[in-house]
């Protein structure tokens, strides 16, 4: 078996307990019952993209492509847990480079994040308008992938970086909250959104992917997507280069 | 020929002070080589460059015939490597825990079963192979850490204070296991503090302190190296330190070694046996004490240990 699947095989065996999955699952599902329906109790419905949607609809693609943020702080956690168990240093003591397992930690990551996006749909269905088309899945799965691999990416980076578990949380809890809420996750950016906000959601890589898997979930996907696209996958070489020297630069334990 | 080849060897971590300073040594192949040597000393810094998880500063080290810093990955193929610290995956039990790591080793998935089967029973883990490694005790851990890395063949192992929190009869049995791996054409690379291990296990050792590597050799030519060296184990009834600071000022050419308290005696490394005794004697007769405890014995391992680290202390 080739030394990438045999990493990532040992990442998902070892990193997804049942509390994680639990995690993983219920959160995402929190946000779109919860918050999906209740905001929906006084958001009938509105135009977005030439049609009338109700919000619930609205918000399921952006918690699809949320999904990206929990596969992504998973890859930065997983890096932490493995230099705190001893792991990381123990396989880098065996026959793996540490490109390799970089890269096996955004393979398991993208895994689970499809593994949660299938299952925000089936959660979803019921209470949503879908269109997709066969083109419009492969174009989430592009936008899952990029979006993944640049959000590991950067916590990748992030867990190498920092020392202590509990900035390591409250960094990233900080990244989830400002990420998510500065981008088209739960409301659409419109000429009405403040200056500041929108500006702060064009620099952020999430609105590109809820938009793109937005547009493929009602089968509204242009051009502009293909732009989208390009955006994700600079984005990705960008984060995924820092994450690399982040990697190099990891000072094992200073036992002498 | 040679499994370990280190010239010149020099490791700094900040670009100021080298932790590891222009060492130089070999070990053949099929040999047990201990590193023996103080915290601190810089046997994990070495071990660390050995196992190519570092680059050194300076020098040239070459593991199996390979440069460690050009065929680092190919060097890892062929090498076992037992680190100091505790390694484990906390929420997989002992059996997953071996299982995953057979899997990295890419060992064959029925093989892998076999050999969890056979180490298990040899190491006595059967009781525990259900039970997740954060719930096992921290010896339970070293076993399991050291037993997974034995499922796969090396040419060559590393072995960093390998049996720090093993109890007495899991520490025979696995020291018993090296020597057999030895025996079958196995170099085993290997940093203790505990000299009765080393005294047991190694063909040769090595002692490093502060940095420096101050004797290599095999235990026999290192204990008769010092044939003419005693060590006295003194306790007096009242201020030990007293005495101390008397044998560090006029026993000529003794390394001593300080008592912690009362309960426990002072360690004098002499070739002069009867002057140190004088002067033993004196202070016991000037200063109104009387002896708890005298041992005079012949020069071991631990005690050319203590010789070599003590000569090498305040350079």
């Amino acid at each position: 078996m080739n030394s990438i699947f045999r990493l990532t095989y040992r990442i998902i065996r070892s990193a997804l307990d049942i509390n994680t999955i639990s995690f993983l699952i219920l959160l995402p599902v929190g946000y779109l019952l919860i918050l999906g329906l209740m905001m929906g109790s006084i958001i009938h419905t509105f135009s977005y993209g030439g049609t009338n949607l109700s919000y619930v609809s609205f918000i399921a693609p952006g918690i699809v492509a949320d999904q990206i943020l929990m596969g992504g702080s998973m890859a930065g956690w997983v890096l932490w847990s493995d230099k705190r168990t001893g792991m990381l240093e123990q396989i880098f003591s065996m026959p793996f480079s540490r490109f390799e397992y970089q890269l096996s930690n955004l393979l398991a990551m993208i895994l689970v994040t499809f593994g949660g996006a299938l299952i925000m749909i089936l959660v979803a269905i019921p209470f949503i308008s879908i269109r997709i088309t066969t083109t419009g899945f492969l174009l989430v799965v592009v936008f899952l992938v990029l979006g993944t691999l640049t959000f590991g990416s950067i916590m990748l980076a992030l867990g190498a970086t920092v020392r202590s578990n509990q900035v390591f949380n409250v960094i990233s809890n900080v990244m989830f909250f400002v990420v998510t809420f500065t981008s088209s996750v739960f409301y659409p950016i419109t000429s009405q959104t403040p200056g500041v906000l929108a500006m702060a959601a064009k620099l952020n890589p999430l609105t590109y992917v809820v938009d793109g898997i937005r547009s493929a979930f009602l089968n509204t996907s242009t051009s502009v997507d293909l732009y989208y696209i390009l955006i994700l996958l600079v984005t990705s070489i960008v984060f995924m280069e820092i994450a690399s020297y982040t990697y190099r630069r990891i000072k094992l334990s200073a036992t002498v | 020929m040679n499994s370990i080849e280190v010239s010149n060897l020099r490791v700094s971590y900040d670009g100021k002070k080298y932790v590891v300073d222009d060492i130089n040594f070999n070990v053949k192949e099929g040999e047990i080589f201990g590193f023996l040597g103080p915290n601190g000393a810089g046997k994990t810094t070495t071990i660390r460059v050995l196992t190519t998880l570092i680059k050194p500063t300076h020098g040239v080290v070459n593991i199996l015939g390979m440069d460690v810093t050009k065929k680092g990955l190919e060097i890892r193929k062929r090498i076992g490597v037992i680190l100091q610290q505790p390694s484990y995956e906390w929420n997989l039990s002992v059996e997953n825990n071996m299982f995953i790591y057979g899997t990295l080793w890419n060992i064959p998935r029925s093989e892998v079963k076999k050999k969890i089967e056979e180490m298990m029973a040899k190491f006595d883990l059967n009781d525990i192979k259900k039970v997740m490694a954060a719930d096992i005790s921290i010896g339970q851990r070293r076993r399991l850490q050291l037993v997974r890395e034995l499922m796969h063949d090396s040419e060559l192992l590393f072995l960093d204070e390998p049996t720090i929190g093993l109890d007495p009869i899991a520490r025979k049995s696995i020291l018993t296991y090296f020597k057999s791996l030895a025996k079958n054409g196995t170099t085993i690379f290997f940093t203790t503090h505990n000299l009765e291990e080393a005294d047991f296990l190694c063909d040769r050792v090595g002692i490093i302190n502060r940095g420096k590597l101050y004797a290599v050799d095999s235990i026999e030519n290192l204990k008769s190296s010092y044939e003419g060296e005693r060590t006295i184990e003194v306790m007096v009834n009242k201020d030990p330190k007293k005495l101390v600071e008397r044998l560090k000022k006029d026993a000529d050419g003794a390394v001593v070694e300080e008592s912690v308290d009362l309960d426990h005696p002072i360690k004098i490394v002499t070739n002069k046996l009867p002057e140190t005794m004088e002067i033993i004697n004196n202070y016991i007769k000037e200063e109104a004490t009387s002896l708890i405890w005298l041992n005079i014995k012949k020069t071991e391992l631990e005690d050319v240990f203590f010789k070599v680290v003590g000569d090498h202390h305040n350079e």
